[in-house]
């Protein structure tokens, strides 16, 4: 009887000593609004599955008979059409189309898009073609295209790559929750390119750290990453102007005695910008030439440009430059001095860091490093992590020093 | 006695038991820290030319030039021929283009001058020239009309003429001037039709008289004036009778001079 009054308190014990059972965090995925596109000339949507749309009168339902939707957005509002619906929308309102199940999708401009879509229908502005989703089933378009997925020797960096683009989602729906849509699907945000760029790694790794963000002071960590660092990592401030993030590394990026992304086809680079380039360039953005446009000359004339690189930050990186010509004297500064040096017209110089060399009286050579702003994690550098047999919370507290993996949800 | 013991083995097992499962009473390992290790090496000052090459270039100051040069003069026209203003004579349209084709052939045997054939709004067209001048044209158009084509007329255009004969006659034949059998070079009276500051236009005037009058012309440099002469006659009337054609002909000052 002793024994039985021993025995029991043991067990009781014993029971409260064995590994606790996993709490299964059934919170659900928040959802996101990402914008696909403002619309404002006719296009068309197809629908692959079937998509309800809810208005007072009815709910009709798209996909089965009528797949091709045309839009037209007017002065008035909008107008949506195919062969058996003709549905006229007004200004301020929300037309929304709802997935009936997790397989309908949609195809937009080439892309296929899965979770619901609403269009947006405002006075000051052109329609905004919203599609919202689960945030874990949006890292599904999203990672793949942000890192390279096919080897499995950089499935870690796949994952720190998941968790940072997670971050920076959640930090977005946090600062825009009343705002009309949360992200871009490109590069102003993260590049999305919806289901046909799902990939098993990125699936895996998003399964694997489902809900797991970064955070800072309890709070979403604000999260920064690019291409190529070029082998230095640039002060937040100097790049997004004069906040304060001390989670975010800057100065050399390198393991052991190797830059960390010098495995990049971008880690160093050599472009030729000629002196026509430039007057392009110098016509395209401040509306002045002396190529373009101009008398033909009736006396032989020498033009001059001058170029002046009047700033760099501590890394190298190139903060002021200053061009005069065509009576004209600028400053670009930061991400201006890029996109005026980029060629084709439209794109832009790969990074920064460069220093430049002059190849004969009209032509200038750049000879650069690293591809992006140089702030937050280097992507190519994850990947020689995670080759080199890293794990992704190494990768994370490499570029994110002093940040927690926490449960975001 | 048996069951004390037992008792007892039971407890010390539990207590075992229980001091395993308890984590704060398990003696921790220590970190391994050669498996993380990589990540903390030793930071190396990397020596990198482009950083140096950075780090030396400063404030760098580049000044581009480029030199515009005036475009190459325009090449001049074809010497050979240039386009004026002049005459055509159109003999026939239609829709056929086998039929114009046979009417060319039969043109072929009226004239020895170019027959142009031209597809022109929806039709196929003859027509025979080029000729500078009117009265050419409307001998030509004569000539086609008294050969079977009666609707044969005169369409006005620009058409090219050999740059260097301005004798007015397509295809660059020469035309020599015609004495008229009344006329001579040494007769009493001759008709001044014109003073003209260009050489060029009173050999023109000079062809156009020659051809639409059949006389006999030339012109004369008078310090920078070019004077047209027709003539001489030995005879006044005929003279006289000249002039009266050629004021006719729009030189309303021409006058004898004798």
């Amino acid at each position: 009887m002793k024994f039985q009054y021993i025995l029991l308190p043991v067990l009781l014990f014993l029971i409260s000593c064995t590994p606790g059972i996993k709490r299964i965090d059934e919170t659900r995925s928040p959802d996101i609004r990402v914008l696909l596109s403002s619309i404002s000339s006719k296009d068309s949507i197809e629908f692959k599955g079937i998509y309800k749309l809810h208005s007072e009168e009815a709910e009709y339902e798209f996909g089965t008979a009528n797949n091709l939707l045309y839009i037209v957005p007017s002065e008035e509002g909008l107008l949506l059409y195919n062969q058996n619906r003709y549905l006229e929308y007004r200004n301020s309102s929300v037309v929304r189309f709802n997935a009936s199940d997790h397989d309908s999708h949609f195809l937009y401009r080439g892309r296929e898009y899965n979770g619901d879509l609403y269009f947006l229908i405002s006075e000051d502005s052109p329609v905004y073609l919203i599609n919202k989703l689960a945030l874990e089933e949006y890292l599904r378009g999203v990672v793949p295209a942000e890192i390279p997925c096919n080897d499995m020797a950089n499935y870690e960096a796949v994952k720190a790559q998941t968790i940072c683009a997670r971050t920076y989602s959640l930090n977005k729906m946090e600062k825009l929750r009343d705002k009309d849509f949360d992200v871009f699907a490109d590069v102003r945000d993260q590049v999305y390119s919806g289901v046909l760029s799902y990939h098993p790694a990125a699936d895996k790794a998003i399964q694997e750290t489902k809900g797991i963000i970064l955070t800072y002071n309890n709070q979403p960590a604000t999260i920064y990453y690019h291409s190529t660092c070029g082998g230095k990592l640039e002060p937040v401030e100097n790049v997004f102007g004069n906040i304060i993030m001390p989670y975010l590394p800057q100065g050399t990026d390198a393991v052991s005695d190797i830059f960390s992304c010098s495995a990049s086809p971008r880690f160093r680079w050599v472009e030729n910008r000629t002196f026509s380039q430039l007057d392009s360039s110098f016509f395209q953005y401040y509306n002045k030439s002396n190529l373009i446009n101009v008398p033909p000359v009736t006396d032989t004339l020498n033009l001059q440009m001058g170029i002046n690189v009047l700033e760099r930050t501590s890394t190298g990186r190139v903060t002021k430059l200053a061009i005069n010509y065509a009576d004209t004297s600028v400053v670009l500064e930061d991400s201006n001095i890029r996109r005026f040096l980029g060629w084709p017209l439209g794109t832009s110089l790969n990074s920064n860091l460069f220093y430049i060399s002059q190849s004969n009286d009209s032509t200038l050579t750049f000879h650069g490093g690293g591809y992006g702003h140089g702030v937050g994690m280097c992507q190519y550098g994850a990947l020689n992590m995670s080759r080199k047999g890293f794990r992704y919370y190494h990768i994370l507290s490499k570029y994110f020093p002093g940040t927690l993996l926490s449960k975001g949800y | 006695m048996i069951s004390r013991k037992f008792n007892y083995l039971i407890s010390i097992l539990f207590t075992l038991v229980i001091i395993s499962c308890q984590q704060s009473l398990v003696k921790k390992s220590e970190t391994r820290g050669d498996v993380d290790s990589t990540l903390f090496f030793k930071q190396i000052e990397i020596q990198d030319p482009f950083f140096e090459a950075i780090q030396n270039s400063g404030e760098q100051k580049f000044s581009l030039t480029k030199k515009l040069i005036p475009p190459p003069q325009p090449i001049p026209e074809s010497s050979k021929f240039k386009e004026i203003e002049g005459y055509r004579v159109q003999i026939f349209a239609g829709v056929d283009s086998i039929g114009t084709i046979s009417n060319k052939i039969k043109a072929t045997q009226i004239t020895a001058d170019t027959i142009y054939f031209l597809a022109d709004k929806g039709l196929y067209k003859l027509q025979i020239g080029d000729y500078p001048y009117y009265p050419q044209a409307d001998s030509v158009k004569r000539n086609f009309r008294q050969n079977g084509y009666p609707g044969a007329w005169i369409v006005k255009r620009q058409i090219f003429i050999p740059i260097k004969d301005t004798t007015g006659v397509a295809k660059g034949e020469q035309v020599q001037p015609t004495v008229s059998p009344n006329q001579n070079t040494t007769g009493k009276y001759k008709i001044q039709v014109i003073v003209t500051g260009t050489e060029n236009k009173a050999r023109q005037i000079c062809n156009e008289l020659k051809s639409s009058l059949n006389v006999l012309t030339f012109y004369e440099s008078a310090g920078n004036l070019f004077k047209v002469f027709v003539g001489s006659f030995d005879d006044e009337t005929i003279a006289r009778d000249t002039l009266e054609k050629i004021r006719k002909l729009n030189y309303t000052d021409a006058w004898l001079v004798y």
